[in-house]
């Protein structure tokens, strides 16, 4: 049995049987209905029974495999009592910028939860195997307040209405150390700080960056777009993106932006789907990270 | 489960002028019922001050009793150089150019890593030179920073095990009469600098300004910062910590670069020196005004209101003082009971509000005429004689005239009301 796939590369199952990677012969096989499977990262599996007998022992297997639609999510914290830290309403421009863009590029949203509808589960801290979170997302986009010491800013409704809305707690990069280990590739902080601590690195298992910023910033609803016109419109890595729109966008502010990447081969490397290639996974992980900042 | 915690805050104001030292103290109480995080503490702001040097806690403005903000407290600690009560204006224009490409260079060796960069003491005449061929450094330019950008490999410890060096940056901001400028697309020059000095990259803006000859007032510090504390800065900043401002001044505002043409405005910079990106801005033009008429009348009186403010604002908030508001520009409103008004009009525009305030703007007064009446005591005695009168008039006067003259042969006189 002859089994080829476009793309090459792709695991074959024969009968739930571990038959190599396409393409592929497989010689000596029994007579009957066999199902073949063939699975590839980043495209749906692909299945079909073929059917062997002494009148057609032999048979030609070429599966076109199509590529999984590209995954997000979103955590916008934007309502808070104090008017001094009320990011009403630019949180809601800025989720929904990133939604509208994505969802226009064929990706699949995953969840977009705002104020107290964003948990620390979504910051994927349940050591569920699957379907926890950001983990389920290849790219996570969170909006908020942050800081290096603390985290990142959770809220809680008051206790007498529903919004606005007062702190409740911090995500520590410690909650989601060998957390992020199913599905996501990249998560942005669009926060104060964070990214400096290096502590996020036991966050990225599977995933391959965090981008975000050095200091504290200010809000800006362009900053989604003018990233996803880098990485999309002119298939820039996704840190070059990065770079591209945080100096058009905070220029001379003295705001300091930055990513850490788990290598520099996924830096160099790395591209949203279907804009470019894309670096594996870093495995064994070597415990260092790739950490760059640059002033605006 | 709630709590009370109760936070002071110590407001201290040392004002020199002309080498006369005046010390103000004043405590500040506040107390703070609230419900904290775990990490979560009470949040003052505090401020200092010119010739002036300002050291005041003021205490983040709380709109019910409980809660916590990201940030706990904007502590000011600076000094306030003497500011003019009037700015001159000047209008900004972007070029197409400027408009299209922030960046006028950019090498391909722009993200490779590189062996060695210039020293700190090197780039800035590294980045002079760079320039002469884009024109050149401007007058009006003022170095602001140069900073170092490097990649680096680093264990979750911080320990860093290798390092990548990728630019020197060198950037220059523009002032105008010592007034920086800041604010959505700021002007201002950076060059990156490579190995051997080699050019990398330089991004620039730098407006068409010219001076509009229009002067305009502008609110002292310290309203500035009581705008702040009701969260009203120009841009807010996704922080959690903290904030410690130790520079206060002046400065002009521009807007966003697509905004072609526009006028820059004065602004209040609150910043610090020492961790980059802390900046609050704060609107500083006093542009609210309005007329009134009429301004005086029997009940029920009807007034229009005219707003004639300047720096063409979109939103207004009228208080006419009898308990009644209306946001509309020009607003008709009737009074109908007998009384002085204190007026105020605050609009805004896509920077900022300004509030003008009108005491007893309008006076209103019943629509009977008033019917005149006094007593007085003592009404009899030996001169000198102090005697004092009183008003008793019917249908409430609003002003009055007093008549004494000599009277041989007459009990009284009337006096007569307005």
């Amino acid at each position: 049995m002859g089994i080829s796939s476009v793309p090459s590369g792709a695991t074959i199952y024969l009968d739930n049987v571990y038959q190599g990677v396409t393409p592929q012969s497989l010689e000596n096989i029994p007579f009957g209905s066999h199902v073949v499977k063939l699975t590839l990262g980043n495209y749906q599996d692909w299945s079909d029974n073929v059917e062997l007998t002494a009148a057609s022992p032999t048979a030609s297997v070429n599966a076109v495999l199509k590529p999984v639609p590209p995954t997000y999510s979103i955590t916008v914290v934007e309502s808070f009592r104090s008017n001094m830290s009320d990011l009403r309403p630019l949180g809601t421009e800025v989720g929904d910028t990133v939604a509208s863009t994505l969802n226009s590029a064929g990706w699949v949203q995953k969840f977009y939860h705002k104020d107290y509808f964003v948990t620390e589960q979504d910051f994927g801290i349940l050591d569920a195997p699957l379907n926890q979170g950001l983990d389920e997302s290849i790219l996570h986009y969170h909006f908020g307040h942050g800081s290096k010491d603390r985290g990142l800013v959770l809220v809680k409704p008051n206790e007498i209405g529903d919004i606005p809305l007062v702190p409740r707690d911090f995500l520590q990069p410690i909650q989601v150390a060998n957390k992020w280990d199913y599905k996501n590739k990249w998560v942005i902080f669009d926060a104060c700080e964070l990214v400096g601590d290096p502590r996020w690195r036991n966050a990225l298992v599977t995933s391959h960056g965090i981008l975000g910023f050095q200091t504290p910033k200010t809000p800006d609803s362009q900053l989604p777009s003018r990233f996803f016109q880098y990485a999309m419109n002119e298939d820039r890595t996704v840190g070059d993106a990065w770079i591209q729109a945080t100096q058009d966008l905070y220029y001379k502010t003295g705001i300091i932006a930055a990513y850490r990447f788990d290598n520099k081969d996924q830096l160099d490397r790395d591209h949203l789907p279907g804009h470019g290639e894309m670096a594996p996974d870093e495995y064994p992980d070597d415990y260092s990270t790739y950490y760059w900042q640059w002033e605006c | 489960m709630l709590r009370g915690e109760e936070m002071k805050g110590v407001m201290k104001l040392i004002i020199t002028m002309g080498g006369i030292a005046l010390i103000c103290c004043a405590i500040l109480l506040v107390l703070n019922y609230g419900q904290f995080g775990p990490l979560e503490k009470e949040q003052p702001i505090t401020n200092a001050g010119t010739l002036t040097w300002i050291n005041q806690t003021i205490p983040a403005q709380h709109i019910a009793l409980q809660l916590q903000m990201p940030y706990d407290n904007i502590v000011i600690n600076a000094t306030v150089p003497e500011t003019p009560n009037t700015v001159v204006l000047y209008k900004g224009t972007v070029s197409d150019d400027d408009l299209n490409h922030l960046r006028k260079f950019e090498s391909p060796n722009l993200m490779k890593d590189k062996r060695s960069l210039p020293s700190e003491t090197e780039a800035p005449a590294l980045a002079a030179r760079a320039l002469e061929l884009f024109g050149g450094l401007p007058n009006d330019a003022v170095l602001a920073s140069i900073f170092r950008s490097e990649a680096y490999e680093q264990k979750s410890s911080g320990e860093i095990t290798a390092r990548y060096p990728k630019w020197i940056s060198v950037s220059y901001n523009r002032e105008i009469n010592g007034m920086i400028l800041t604010g959505g697309d700021r002007d201002g020059i950076s060059v990156d600098l490579g190995e051997n000095g080699e050019l990398l990259c330089i991004r620039k803006l730098w407006r068409t300004i010219e001076n509009t000859g229009q002067t305009v007032p502008v609110i002292p510090a310290q309203a500035a910062i009581d705008k702040m504390q009701k969260g009203e800065t120009i841009h807010k900043l996704q922080s959690s910590n903290d904030l410690f401002i130790d520079s206060i001044r002046l400065g002009y505002y521009e807007r966003k670069k697509d905004i072609r043409e526009s006028i820059l405005e004065p602004v209040w910079i609150f910043k610090s020196t020492t961790i980059t990106g802390v900046e609050l801005l704060v609107y500083a033009r006093q542009f609210a005004n309005f007329t009134a008429t009429p301004t005086y009348g029997k009940a029920p009186l009807t007034v229009t209101f005219t707003d004639t403010s300047d720096a063409s604002p979109t939103k207004w908030n009228w208080d006419f003082g009898d308990g009644t508001t209306s946001t509309v520009q020009n607003p008709q409103h009737t009074y109908t009971t007998a009384g002085s008004y204190n007026v105020s009009l605050r609009a805004w525009n896509d920077l900022g509000s300004d509030t003008m305030e009108k005491a007893g703007y309008i006076t209103v007064r019943n629509p009977a005429s008033p019917i005149a009446s006094f007593t007085a005591t003592p009404t009899s005695g030996n001169a000198p004689l102090a005697v004092k009168f009183t008003d008793l008039s019917a249908n409430g006067p609003l002003a009055w005239e007093w008549s004494f003259f000599v009277c041989d042969h007459c009990n009284y006189s009337r006096s007569r009301l307005l």
